[in-house]
């Protein structure tokens, strides 16, 4: 007797299971899965992991930073008063120095600006000489690099000078 | 199909959420047999069903905990098994067609069928079935999904998935029919014999 496909596969639904598993294998497959997820960690044991990782290295940022904040910049006067003073006569002699340049630049200073990158370059030399001597107090090669900064930077200085008196003799002879 | 549990069922449920190995194997046993049919019938392959059942049944008893209600470890299940069959049917990346790609010639097919036919024949033909019909042929006739549950899952309309159940149980008639007129009714039909 005919009747609708859809009818008859659901009165003959269980009749269809026809295919047989193999089920010693897939059992064994089961069974190692199962034992792999036993001794594999819980997911929650690493979301726990890692949220203490993340606050650890947060809280080992935020120390590093504010105590980088807090260190003392060591000077030479730290180390003796000899080398204080020596560096404190330097430091006098740069500065009038400077104050002279001040007031001799022109406007248009394009001409020095490469003896003037030059100082920039030093200062930041200078910037790398105290961090280091921060990490190691005494460090003799660092002190002398140090106070030989000061002569290099009265160098370059007087040779500021000397170009922008060039410079002024130049333009006053053009001119005449 | 709707899959109870009887008492003694339920209780091995039970004993599963204890992690009794035992326990797991009969309740595996009990249920192999038709979760295998259903992923073969869903992915037309036996070493894939294979392996469905393996991980589903892995998912099953880890999650077990979460299943409140022991009475319901059938339907749970089998919700674990299709779900992992959608999931390799998908990255299979399966077109479904919609109406105006099936043939004129497919429409006018009767999906009638003889009742004393053979249940494993119709089980073969359904394996045989093209690609995207057949699942939504057993998910809609014999598991018990909707129309709008089939369409949901496989991210489709559901006027999609209403055309390709016609197609796919207008061209299971149609098999079914040819096999029938090719062999004659003696080995098409359950419990009968050939007769010379």
């Amino acid at each position: 007797m005919k009747q609708d496909l859809e009818k008859y596969l659901k009165e003959n639904r269980l009749k269809l299971d026809v295919d047989q598993p193999d089920d010693d294998s897939i059992w064994e497959g089961i069974r190692g899965g199962m034992e792999k997820k036993r001794q594999s960690l819980p997911s929650w044991f690493w979301k726990v992991a890692s949220v203490f990782i993340l606050v650890v290295s947060t809280t080992y940022v935020v120390v590093n930073k504010t105590s980088e904040k807090q260190v003392v910049i060591v000077t030479l006067s730290d180390i003796s008063e000899d080398l204080g003073n020596q560096e404190e006569q330097l430091k006098q002699v740069v500065n009038l120095k400077w104050e002279e340049v001040q007031q001799q630049l022109p406007r248009e200073s394009t001409d020095f600006q490469f003896l003037l990158d030059e100082m920039n370059e030093l200062d930041a030399i200078y910037a790398t000489y105290q961090k280091d001597l921060n990490k190691i107090i005494d460090n003799e090669p660092v002190i002398r690099a140090m106070l030989d900064y000061y002569e290099k930077k009265i160098k370059i200085l007087n040779r500021l000078l000397l170009e922008i008196e060039k410079q002024k003799y130049h333009d006053e002879t053009v001119i005449l | 199909m709707k899959i109870s549990l009887t008492e003694s069922e339920s209780k091995l449920v039970k004993l599963c959420k204890q992690g009794d190995a035992k326990a797991q194997y009969k309740l595996y046993k009990l249920y192999s047999k038709v979760m295998y049919n259903i992923a073969v019938r869903m992915t037309g392959d036996q070493s894939t069903a294979e392996d469905i059942i393996q991980d589903s049944f892995i998912k099953a008893f880890s999650e077990i905990d979460k299943l409140q209600n022991e009475k319901a470890f059938g339907g749970w299940l089998k919700r674990i098994v299709i779900n992992r069959c959608i999931d390799i049917i998908r990255k299979k990346r399966v077109v479904f067609t919609d109406m105006e790609s099936i043939s004129v010639k497919h429409l006018e097919l009767v999906d009638n069928v003889d009742d004393a036919v053979n249940p494993e024949i119709v089980h073969r033909f359904i394996k045989q079935l093209p690609e995207g019909a057949r699942q939504i042929l057993v998910m809609r006739a014999l598991e018990g999904y909707k129309h709008a549950e089939v369409a949901e899952k496989f991210g489709i309309s559901e006027s999609t998935a209403k055309t390709q159940f016609f197609r796919a149980k207008q061209l299971l008639a149609k098999m079914i029919k040819e096999e029938v007129d090719e062999t004659g009714l003696g080995e098409i039909f359950e419990g009968e014999s050939v007769k010379a």
